[in-house]
């Protein structure tokens, strides 16, 4: 097989497979390419590429739009920095090959994801040391410098712990062994079900408040 | 395909047919991640055709659904034609997915899988404040629903907190 793209590259950045354009973490890759000379690679997705970067692109980036299973592998193998967008597959896929990946959140108000879930989940991420969370140029630059300098960890962070697996199976056949519920039987009971009412309307049924914890 | 240690021998009394459904991209690795336990059963996927979903199931048995299914009717009923087809086809033990659209119409239709067919759903990682709108339109005709954060519960009645697959 021919050299894949981004072999010998030192700093990866992933864009996944969101359709929305990311073009500002292009941008932010293009400018801190030229500064540090490294040798970069960007999986740009949907984001139009390389025009986005407006003028020239530096030498030492480059890009294509999806790598392979193996293609990305070998990239995470032999990078030294990975940077990605708030998509769950590629931090996974980023730790598991021993990264702490930096994460520069999707925002929605700038047109890069439908909501703001990535930036929620990555503040989850960032709070409990599993990613470096970025928002900014400069906080990237910061980043790529501290993770540089700290190299990767020794060892893989990301398997799927066999024991929530194993529940997982429990769990299903479970489920398989139970006498299912149908649709109509779930619906009645649902009806039944005493719930609170919503609030700013009062309880359809009157009688006494219940008590209050 | 991930590096997973195999499955010990007790879970995997019975061999099923199983029938995992789900969008490509992240809902794809996610359900991925639980190869330890759908590895060891037989197994026919439904995910969209795309770079990352042909090169991690080379291999594995797959069928292409239409898409995109956010808020596309059309797509909605070439997979519920397609969902009749393999349900009836492969009739599955037990249907999963991780979301998102392209379960929609295989949980909807499940009874075509016949009377014993379970559904389980797993909810994604990434939305841990919100529900998702495949998971509230599966919750109806989910078997089992599982959760990989606390915070998810409040959303699904009923659901499992199963803990983070990654």
């Amino acid at each position: 097989m021919a050299e894949s793209p981004g072999q010998h590259a030192q700093v990866a950045v992933l864009l996944g497979t969101d359709h929305h354009p990311y073009d500002r973490l292009v941008e932010w890759a293009a400018t801190l390419a030229a500064e540090d000379g490294q040798r970069w690679f960007v999986q740009h997705g949907f984001t139009r590429w390389p025009d986005v970067a407006s003028a020239d692109l530096p030498a030492n980036l480059t890009g294509t739009r999806m790598l392979g299973v193996r293609e990305l592998d070998d990239l995470l193998a032999h990078a030294d920095v990975v940077i990605t967008h708030g998509g769950p597959s590629l931090i996974q896929e980023a730790r598991t090959s021993r990264h702490v990946p930096i994460v520069a959140p999707r925002d929605p108000a700038l047109g890069e994801h439908v909501d703001g879930h990535q930036i929620d989940f990555t503040a989850r991420l960032a709070a409990d040391g599993t990613i470096r969370l970025v928002r900014s140029l400069d906080d990237l630059r910061l980043a790529v410098a501290a993770t540089r300098h700290e190299g990767r960890p020794t060892t893989a962070d990301a398997v799927t712990p066999d024991e929530t697996v194993e529940r997982f199976a429990t769990l299903v056949e479970g489920a398989l062994s139970a006498p299912r519920v149908g649709l109509l039987a779930r619906l009645a009971l649902a009806g039944r079900r005493v719930s609170p009412p919503p609030a700013g309307r009062p309880a359809r049924r009157p009688g006494p408040e219940p008590p209050r914890q | 395909m991930p590096s997973s240690s195999p499955l010990r021998a007790e879970v995997t009394a019975k061999n099923l047919k199983i029938l995992l459904v789900c969008s490509s991209g992240g809902h794809l690795t996610q359900l991925i991640s639980l190869a330890p336990w759908w590895s060891e059963h037989e197994r026919h996927w439904v995910t969209f055709d795309t770079e990352d979903a042909v090169s991690k199931l080379e291999g594995e048995r797959v069928t292409f659904a239409h898409s995109p299914t956010t808020r596309n009717v059309v797509n909605l009923l070439r997979n519920a034609r397609l969902a009749l087809h393999l349900l009836r086809r492969e009739s599955p033990d037990v249907i999963v997915s991780t979301g998102a659209g392209a379960a929609v119409p295989f949980f909807w239709l499940r009874r075509f899988a016949g009377p014993q067919a379970r559904t389980v759903y797993l909810e994604v990682i990434d939305r841990v404040d919100s529900p998702t709108l495949t998971g509230r339109l599966c919750r109806p005709v989910t078997d089992l629903f599982c959760v990989q954060w606390p915070e998810q519960q409040r959303f699904y009645r009923g659901s499992v907190l199963l803990g983070k697959v990654w």
